[in-house]
């Protein structure tokens, strides 16, 4: 399915005040167009779920968060699975859009198109859900990685995204210190 | 269980931390085992330092004052997410580091551990300071760090000096 559908439908069924985690490339190009104000922006390969999951445990945004993070991201930072499996925020979604190649470096295979994700995260306590329709989204079991096959996806990438990393964490930040209804503290004591 | 670390995690959670992230390591043991103890700190033990960096990145981002804690050797492991988060995303954390391989250590393989820590923490633009004595007030020392975390600038590391492990231990 194209990357598009697939988190158009993802952000259509979360909570309307939900945060997103987003890898970079295709997905940050989609997530941009989607949810500019309430995506985290992580040009970080294997820290997207991390990420997400701190920001999650602080529990303070007072909605879900939802961690899309991308094939070439998770195998980059497998060790974050098992400990994803022990801590388990109950208001963490995590997605992993899968193309099988890394866009952003020329379409390199990025060999996930050998791994089993089911398996793989049956064997250390996660479920995973794989999506190969928007429709098989809705029907992710709850709790379950849901695995979005977008392999066959060759729409073009449109790169527009005007935030950088600093940007995007700031956005993020004032948008959850309005949620905990205290501001963020001040960066200066003194003038 | 050793006083003295029940001291540490004291301090820890009277300086307003929230979130202990961890990989084990036998110097900070003793610390870890206390924070298990508590109700009122929050402990993950996490299988690799970036991991650890990265939850602690994503939770001080979401208002929770955390701490990342590991061996000196963390450093090397959580480089890329330190540099990336911390550099790239303004997303800072506080990492407490045992200082394996300092002076008097006796295991070889630990002995590398210390010639790589400072230049590191220098290259990863980390303001640190060292536990360097028994009993060494960690209190004071997080409250600091957590100041300059609240200027949005920087992560910041606390190194705890073999002395001050040993003393976690007694």
């Amino acid at each position: 399915m194209r990357t598009t559908d697939a988190l158009g439908a993802i952000v259509g069924a979360a909570h309307p005040e939900a945060l997103f985690v987003a890898s970079l490339g295709r997905v940050a190009s989609v997530m941009w167009s989607l949810a500019p104000t309430r995506t985290l922006f992580i040009d970080s390969l294997g820290d997207v779920v991390p990420v997400a999951a701190g920001l999650a445990l602080a529990g303070r945004t007072k909605a879900n968060v939802v961690a899309v993070d991308t094939d070439g991201s998770a195998l980059m930072n497998l060790s974050a699975w098992p400990t994803l499996a022990r801590v388990k925020p109950v208001n963490l979604d995590v997605w992993i859009v899968d193309n099988a190649r890394y866009d952003s470096a020329g379409g390199f295979l990025s060999g996930s198109e050998h791994l089993d994700w089911v398996a793989f995260f049956a064997s250390i306590g996660l479920q995973a859900t794989l999506c190969r329709a928007t429709s098989d989204i809705a029907h992710r079991e709850p709790g379950a990685v849901g695995i979005i096959d977008t392999r066959d996806d060759r729409s073009p990438v449109v790169n527009d995204k005007s935030v950088d990393g600093v940007a995007s964490r700031d956005i993020v930040a004032a948008r959850i210190a309005e949620r905990r209804g205290t501001p963020r503290p001040l960066p200066a004591v003194k003038l | 269980m050793s006083d003295n670390a029940a001291a540490a995690v004291d301090a820890l959670v009277r300086a307003g931390t929230e979130l202990l992230v961890y990989v084990p390591d036998s110097l900070l043991a003793p610390l870890y085992r206390a924070a298990a103890r508590r109700d009122d700190l929050e402990l993950i033990q996490a299988n690799d330092e970036a991991t650890a960096v990265g939850i602690a990145s994503g939770a001080s981002l979401g208002g929770m004052r955390t701490v990342a804690a590991m061996e000196s050797s963390g450093i090397r492991r959580g480089c890329e997410s330190l540099a990336r988060l911390s550099l790239g995303h303004g997303m800072h954390c506080l990492v407490l580091i045992a200082d394996r391989g300092g002076f008097g250590e006796p295991n070889w393989w630990g002995i590398n551990q210390q010639w790589t820590l400072a230049p590191m923490l220098r290259t990863l633009r980390i303001p640190h300071v060292t536990l360097a004595e028994a009993g060494a007030d960690l209190g004071e020392t997080i409250a600091d760090a957590y100041a300059m975390l609240d200027t949005r600038q920087t992560s910041a590391g606390i190194v705890a000096s073999r002395s001050y492990c040993r003393w976690l231990a007694a």
